[in-house]
């Protein structure tokens, strides 16, 4: 399969009609893993597999006489319907042990899989039996049942059948090797007739699907990865009617209880990955290498905001005026101050305050470890107001107006030297009314915002 | 006042108080110590830190990891992931602590919520900064008219 190996690793380089050597190389073979699993990572381009396919139909005609017995053994190596639940590696491993074709094998087999679940919903067991299968396989199959293998009994023919069809029906669209699929057509239509299996309609439905799952080889981990577009199918060579049921998975899902899980971690990791979008700026790329590379500058830039406010916040602390806030109330849960009724928070905040006044003139150090010990601290009447219109929700937001604005007037009353956020000093009265309506204006707003994910709401001063 | 009251934290979370408190009163407790500066910088840094992770609902690995590094003021030795998805994550794994031990899906989650902690707390620390200078500002302005 040296041709399914370099398209695999060109990912996406057409290379139709690649005539390569029937003996796939080891180096090919772990080098087209190596590329199987690029393609689960990072692109999951289908698209490969239309290489694929011609690449391998073409191959069919000179490895055509070798390919029998290994037919055989596939077969034999083909259990029971319950035991196809074993994975498809075993299969295909041995399957592929005795003859030349192993790697190729196993990457057809990796590759149908990996189609395979991107195509019809269908049965696990038949997902598993279409394992082992590759274009070869399935050109020789069907060459050796038009030629007179007929096992209609089996039920695992009944899956071979529709591949058949589709397969023909596909290579009639592709440009590979259609004078073999002439043959395969008619083979594969009197297959079809004889067992009219009912997966026969999913292929018919999704011929492309059944070619990807020929031509490709992709790992049966990648099954998650498999995007739904379209990845055309393997071209023509009838796959031989054996009687092995196919049971396509439909796109985007899975037969397989690996590549369930797989796409579920997918999914979830799409889902992150959406909401990284929407926090971080910029997040208009829609390729995930890149958005990562967003979110990475992105943690960085924060981490050193915080490096450098950390410094900077130093200069302006030293000299600080007091913080004022009543962090009880803010604290949310348990509450013994906050009251909802302002008039209880004023009577039990006044005497706190005139504490508080009458230490702040003597000292700051000493207030503010007087606060401490009560639980507060001190906060600028903006960051109070911000912190709450931010984080508020109904109750916290109505205590800490009770307690803050109380708290803000009071204080300003005491000490009116007090800067004010920016405000005029001179005016306590003003700037308490700003706080309480800043915060029910806060409060309100972000009520209205988390109800109308309103992420840029700000307060509006009456 | 208007552009201060503008600059509300964008996201509407409940947990904001709780790290606004617990910064507040570790910045305080910084400030009223005696270090020199650049001690009370990386103070200051261990408290943004430490309140975005005590802050931080219990079942994020992050915030253990850096509560942990916090206390014990030294990286701790984390199994690397057998699994790389992309030298991206590996990049991303670094950047977030305790990131290294998480297959991808949770590290992505665990980003997601260190990124909106970092940036409340950016947040919060421009806010204090703004005010502070304001303050400073107007401070000043008072001096000079009475002087």
């Amino acid at each position: 399969m040296q041709p399914s190996t370099r398209e695999m690793q060109s990912m996406g380089a057409p290379m139709n009609g690649m005539p390569g050597s029937s003996t796939p190389s080891s180096t090919a073979a772990s080098a087209s893993h190596i590329s199987l699993h690029e393609l689960q990572n990072g692109n999951g381009q289908a698209h490969i597999q239309n290489p694929n396919l011609h690449g391998s139909s073409s191959q069919f005609d000179p490895s055509a006489a070798s390919n029998d017995d290994f037919f055989d053994q596939m077969f034999s190596n083909i259990p029971s319907w319950p035991d196809l639940g074993k994975s498809p590696w075993d299969l295909a491993n041995s399957a592929a042990a005795a003859s030349g074709y192993d790697e190729s094998s196993l990457l057809a087999s990796r590759l149908r899989q990996y189609q395979i679940s991107s195509g019809d919903g269908g049965s696990p067991v038949g997902k598993s039996i279409m394992l082992p299968l590759s274009a070869q396989q399935q050109q020789q199959l069907l060459l050796s049942a038009i030629g007179g293998r007929p096992s209609a009994s089996d039920p695992d023919s009944s899956l071979l059948t529709p591949l058949p069809l589709s397969l023909a029906a596909a290579g009639q669209g592709s440009d590979s090797d259609t004078s073999f699929k002439s043959p395969n057509s008619t083979g594969a239509e009197g297959l079809y007739n004889g067992f009219g299996s009912g997966s026969l309609q999913r292929s018919a439905n999704q011929p492309q699907h059944f070619h990807q799952a020929q031509g490709a080889a992709m790992p049966q981990q990648s099954f998650g990865a498999v995007p739904p577009a379209a990845v055309s199918t393997p071209a023509g060579a009838g796959a031989p009617a054996a009687p092995r049921q196919r049971v396509r998975a439909r796109r985007g899902q899975a037969t397989d209880p690996h590549s369930i899980a797989e796409r579920l971690r997918r999914e979830r990791i799409a889902e992150r990955m959406k909401a990284l979008q929407e926090l971080v700026p910029n997040a208009n790329k829609t390729d995930k290498a890149s958005m990562l590379d967003e979110i990475i500058d992105y943690v960085k830039f924060l981490q050193l905001q915080v490096k450098v406010l950390s410094m900077s916040r130093l200069g302006g602390a030293a000299a600080v005026a007091p913080l004022v806030a009543d962090i009880s109330s803010e604290g949310g849960a348990a509450v013994g101050r906050g009251s909802p009724a302002a008039a209880a928070a004023n009577e039990s905040m006044s005497a706190t305050e005139h504490q508080v006044a009458k230490l702040m003139e003597e000292d700051m150090g000493s207030a503010m470890q007087y606060l401490q010990g009560k639980g507060l601290c001190l906060m600028p009447i903006s960051l109070a107001s911000a912190i709450s219109t931010a984080s508020c929700r109904g109750p916290t937001s109505s205590l800490l107006a009770g307690s803050g604005a109380c708290a803000v007037n009071n204080l300003a009353a005491l000490i009116p030297g007090i800067p004010l956020g920016g405000d005029a000093p001179s005016s306590p009265s003003l700037s308490v009314l700003t706080v309480q309506s800043a915060v029910a204006g806060g409060c309100e707003t972000d009520l209205s915002r988390s109800s109308g994910k309103d992420g840029a709401a700000s307060v509006s001063k009456p | 006042m208007n552009s201060k009251k503008k600059r509300t934290l964008a996201n509407p979370n409940p947990r904001n108080p709780m790290q606004a408190f617990h910064f507040l009163r570790s910045l305080s407790r910084i400030n009223l110590s005696t270090a020199p500066f650049h001690k009370r910088c990386r103070a200051i840094r261990r408290a943004a830190y430490a309140s975005m992770a005590r802050s931080a609902s219990p079942n994020r690995a992050w915030s253990h990891a850096v509560l942990y590094q916090l206390h014990r003021r030294r990286r701790r030795p984390v199994p690397v992931q057998a699994r790389c998805k992309t030298h991206q994550n590996d990049a991303l794994r670094r950047l977030l602590p305790g990131g290294e031990a998480m297959d991808t899906c949770r590290l992505l989650e665990e980003t997601i919520d260190y990124v909106q902690r970092l940036r409340t707390q950016v947040k919060l620390m421009q806010e204090i900064v703004d005010s502070v200078k304001d303050d400073a500002v107007h401070e000043e302005k008072r001096q000079k008219e009475e002087n």
